[in-house]
């Protein structure tokens, strides 16, 4: 006769992509490489800004690209341009990159001769929050083209972001949209915030950007 | 949007516990949904069907509870919800990821981020 049994789980399924996390972390302290974390939806211009990130920075630092997406290579493609190695991840349907992902990616680079990673997520300001993917730093990109409402409708993309970067300053008035008050909102959302304007087409701001990611001169330098 | 994919973690917990227990049939799973997670019950619910068809679990009454966001400043040792600002402009209020009691943004969300599979209840034969 069948009888009624409770049992304890207690199990969190987030914790696996953490864990997985935290050991892509450790793997790159090891082998000293920074690694950032690029949020934004599709079309704000995360790609442009890994671009620009990556020629400003070139001559100082052994910079690589990670670039994650449904599908395609258009992100790869494109960051090639600027000479630095780069893998492009298609996740097939997922929503994010995770740290499993990423950790298999990691494998495939040769961090030994790399300083910096730059890891453009997929195009979501929603799911990666949930998935750290192992990165030192978290980077948000908005661009003024979105309308003014992108930072208020996605106060919690903040949570483990250091940097906000709103792109696309060149637009802005035609657009109708206040980068002031964008930024304000941001800032009143977490006062540490560190928030940057950028034309990621130009280069305008970019400097800026790299000084509020505390890019300083590489180890080998 | 990535229910499905918690769906399924949820699933293999669930019916991995369940099958260490020689369990026949999954009654009940009990299961805490932090809300900074962002995941919607509904959807949770869809997906776990889909999950649970043909197993133990596929009558199994899955009962959610939401947890609340906590969090707690490493300047001044507060402990408790966020706080909001009203935006006159907006005719809301914006979240604040910073300390409600002294504004310090060194804090850490000690509840609300997590997707825990608490208990299950099964059915089995001594």
């Amino acid at each position: 006769m069948p009888e009624k049994k409770e049992i304890t789980v207690e199990e969190n399924v987030l914790d696996a992509n953490r864990r997985l996390a935290l050991s892509n972390l450790d793997t790159l302290n090891r082998k000293h490489v920074r690694a950032l974390d690029i949020l934004g939806s599709i079309g704000s211009g995360k790609t442009s800004i890994v671009k620009q990130c990556i020629r400003l920075l070139k001559k100082d630092y052994r910079v690589a690209a990670i670039a994650g997406d449904l599908t395609t290579t258009i992100d790869a493609d494109r960051i090639k341009e600027e000479g630095a190695p780069v893998v492009q991840i298609n996740t097939g349907g997922q929503c994010h990159l995770d740290a499993e992902v990423i950790g298999k990616t990691l494998k495939s680079l040769d961090l030994d001769h790399l300083d910096l990673i730059l890891i453009e997520n997929v195009g979501n300001l929603i799911c990666p929050g949930s998935f750290p993917v192992g990165a030192h730093d978290r980077m948000v990109v908005v661009s003024v083209t979105e309308g003014p409402y992108m930072v208020v409708k996605h106060p919690y993309i903040f949570m483990d972001a250091s940097v906000l970067a709103i792109n696309k300053m060149d637009l802005a008035e035609i657009m109708g949209v206040d980068m002031n008050r964008l930024k304000s909102e941001a800032l009143q959302i977490k006062p540490d915030l560190k928030v940057v304007f950028t034309n990621a087409r130009t280069g305008e701001g970019i400097e800026n950007l790299v000084d509020a990611l505390n890019l300083k001169p590489p180890r080998h330098a | 949007m990535h229910e499905g994919s918690i769906a399924r973690a949820i699933a293999d917990t669930v019916l991995r516990h369940a099958g260490a227990e020689g369990a026949e049939k999954i009654l009940s799973i009990e299961i805490e949904i932090g809300e900074l997670t962002f995941l919607s019950f509904d959807q949770l619910r869809f997906w776990l069907d889909m999950e649970f068809k043909d197993t133990p679990a596929k009558e199994a009454e899955i009962k959610f509870t939401s947890v609340e966001a906590m969090l707690k400043c490493d300047a001044c040792g507060f402990s408790g919800r966020p706080a909001g600002e009203m935006d006159t402009g907006l005719h809301m209020a914006l979240p604040s990821l910073s300390c409600p009691k002294c504004g310090g943004s060194r804090i850490e969300w000690i509840q609300g981020r997590d997707a825990v599979v608490r208990k299950i209840e099964i059915l089995k034969t001594d």
